[in-house]
């Protein structure tokens, strides 16, 4: 039995005559559509639909009876609706002169042609953002001097703001990772060097690489991952907002409102966060020497005399500006990119965070080389 | 008389000690066209939201086809839901998706027809709000302002709802986009045979689409057809219907 329709033989032969009934309505439509298509159609040449027993009957139903006609007529069955309901022949013949717009099929493209189309694409979009960066980079060292004579212009407030924001609130997170890092790094190391029977340089271990680079590593990482996701996101949403272009319209350069005040920021605070970070790597260092290596503070602090002097300190703290700058300028950088939609903002985050990485462990080689090859 | 489709009774919002309505009564009736006013800051926008459940009123109930939509079960309150449609003010299309995908959403979300089927329906809409055959592929972020508001009038359409709650429909369009975006509602509305409540500042939707205007003034609300506002001796009601721009419009 079925709940749309009822069939009866019609009158002439090869007649079929169907009593539309129910709710044909969208959510009951696949059921409405199951039921139809079960019925027999062999041999019927006239189909007379009656809708005087529907009891709904909404656009999307109305849609389907009109693409059910023309299936009909398209097989040779002539086909008429008789007996509707005046709201609901309104609804049908209003839907009835809506045509819905032809799909269009994407053109295949070969795999390979597909896979060549977007690394070019790419290349060309990483070459521009390399200009991109450059310009920026410009523009920033550009803007340092003019301000230097121009004090009032260096929006103090802002900047103290974004200290706050990236330098400051990062403080517990990045003493934490530090900690936790130099303390792994002597364990795993610990262990190793007590083969040799040389579990001393243990504390050089730490002290080296906590020095000359996890320290600065750690922090930059993980401000790429704060700061600059916020900075893409801030700037991107202002963006979106037209508030950069306010600013403009205003003569304010969005540049020196919003970009210069993240990147000064982010540069005097990641120094400070790598020297925040450099004690709790040491401290770590000791925490592990103490409690599995049994060694008293005097004993690992002369070790780490021996093991290391200021130098490497400063080794570690120069790359901490050149990190910060290619943090700053990739998360401003792509935050001015965003256009469009909130998608784009999200794209653009990903972008910064994976762009700024990126670099900073290129430029963390870069440093490595030139280092060796000056002998520090 | 006919029954009315959604009753608002003694309807109060409370934001702290700020009362924004206070024993708010009002009714729409089926196949009705009810324009909402009302000064900046009076609680349209809240009273739309506490209709459609999009915010619990400090007391007073809201009836939908008799039911209190507040004290509904979780699976009741979504066969309500069923029954309207809203037009956010800025369209509010989802921007991740293109045209038909946003008209398409409900129709994946809701019911079990087959892709094609869906497919076929949300285009044969982007015809019905006189969309151009080639918005249906776009993404929000390519439209025009009048555009995103019919793809967002399609998407609030694509369920058959019953009542159509439209949030400033015209504004930031020009005169002739809202002049045709009013004809499309009126016209939709007519031969669908549904409500619709519209909080509008447009004069000209007001004048020309609405069967009642509901005035919300002294955190309550006065109905009534144009002609019985413009004898209305409260001084809002005076000063919003008879200032330069309203005579131009009545004198018409």
């Amino acid at each position: 039995m079925s709940l749309y329709y009822t069939s009866q033989t019609g009158t002439a032969a090869a007649a079929l005559d169907l009593s539309l009934k129910g709710h044909w309505s969208v959510l009951s439509l696949p059921a409405i559509r199951r039921e139809i298509e079960e019925i027999p159609l062999a041999g019927i040449k006239k189909m007379t639909l009656k809708g005087d027993a529907l009891e709904d009957f909404d656009t999307s139903a109305a849609w389907y009876l009109n693409d059910l006609l023309a299936g009909l007529a398209a097989s040779g069955i002539k086909a008429a609706m008789t007996g509707f309901k005046d709201n609901h022949r309104r609804v049908f013949d209003r839907i009835s002169g809506f045509r819905p717009e032809e799909e269009k099929l994407p053109q295949k493209i070969h795999p390979v042609r597909a896979f060549m189309i977007a690394t070019g694409r790419n290349l060309v979009e990483i070459w521009k953002d390399c200009i991109r960066g450059i310009g920026f980079l410009g523009e920033f060292l550009a803007g340092i001097p003019l301000r230097v004579f121009q004090p009032k212009r260096f929006r103090f407030r802002s900047i103290v703001f974004h200290i706050n924001e990236a330098g400051i609130k990062a403080i517990p997170i990045i003493a934490l990772m530090a900690f936790s890092i130099a303390f792994v790094t002597g364990y795993q190391g610990a262990f190793q060097l007590q083969k040799f029977d040389a579990t001393i340089y243990t504390v050089d271990l730490i002290v080296l690489s906590t020095l000359r680079e996890m320290g600065v590593l750690i922090t930059a990482i993980m401000l790429a991952g704060r700061s600059g996701s916020a900075f893409a996101a801030q700037i991107g949403t202002m963006k979106l907002n037209e508030e950069v272009d306010a600013l403009q319209t205003m003569g304010v350069s969005p540049f020196e409102a919003l970009v210069l005040p993240r990147i000064i920021a982010i540069v005097i605070s990641l120094p400070l966060l790598t020297v925040i970070a450099n004690i709790m790597g040491l401290l770590g260092g000791y925490i592990f020497s103490y409690s599995y290596l049994d060694y008293s503070y005097v004993q690992f602090l002369s070790r780490m005399q021996e093991a290391a002097d200021m130098r490497q300190f400063y080794v570690g703290l120069s790359k901490a500006p050149v990190f910060a700058l290619l943090i700053g300028i990739v998360g401003c950088m792509q935050g001015l990119q965003a256009r469009g939609s909130a998608e784009d903002v999200g794209r653009k985050t990903i972008t910064a965070v994976v762009q700024s990485i990126f670099l900073v462990i290129v430029a963390d080689a870069i440093f490595s080389v030139i280092f060796t090859k000056l002998g520090i | 008389m006919m029954k009315p489709l959604i009753e608002v009774r003694n309807l109060v919002n409370k934001f702290g000690a700020h009362v924004v309505h206070d024993g708010l009564d009002f009714d729409i009736f089926p196949r009705e066209i009810v324009g909402l006013v009302g000064g900046n800051g009076t609680g349209k926008t809240v009273l739309l939201r506490s209709i459609v459940g999009l915010q619990r009123p400090t007391s007073g109930t809201v009836m939908i086809e008799g039911k209190d939509i507040n004290r509904l079960d979780t699976k009741e309150f979504l066969n309500v839901q069923r029954l309207w449609g809203v037009l956010f003010q800025k369209g509010a299309l989802f921007s991740n998706l293109t045209v038909i995908e946003n008209i398409a959403f409900q129709l994946k979300e809701k019911t079990t027809l087959a892709e094609d089927v869906i497919n076929k329906l949300a285009r044969m809409r982007v015809d019905m709000v006189g969309l151009p055959a080639n918005a249906g592929a776009k993404y929000p972020a390519e439209l025009s302002g009048g555009m995103i508001k019919r793809a967002a009038l399609a998407r609030a359409l694509v369920l058959d709802p019953k009542i159509l709650f439209l949030d400033e429909p015209t504004s930031g369009l020009d005169n002739v986009a809202a002049e045709s975006f009013d004809q499309l509602i009126r016209d939709t509305v007519d031969y669908l045979g549904i409500s619709v409540f519209m909080i509008t500042h447009d004069l000209d939707s007001l004048y020309s689409i609405c069967d009642r205007i509901a005035v919300l003034v002294d955190r309550k609300i006065r109905t009534g057809k144009l002609q019985d506002h413009l004898k209305d001796k409260h001084p809002w009601l005076q000063e919003y219907f008879h200032n330069k721009r309203a005579r131009f419009m009545t004198r018409g």
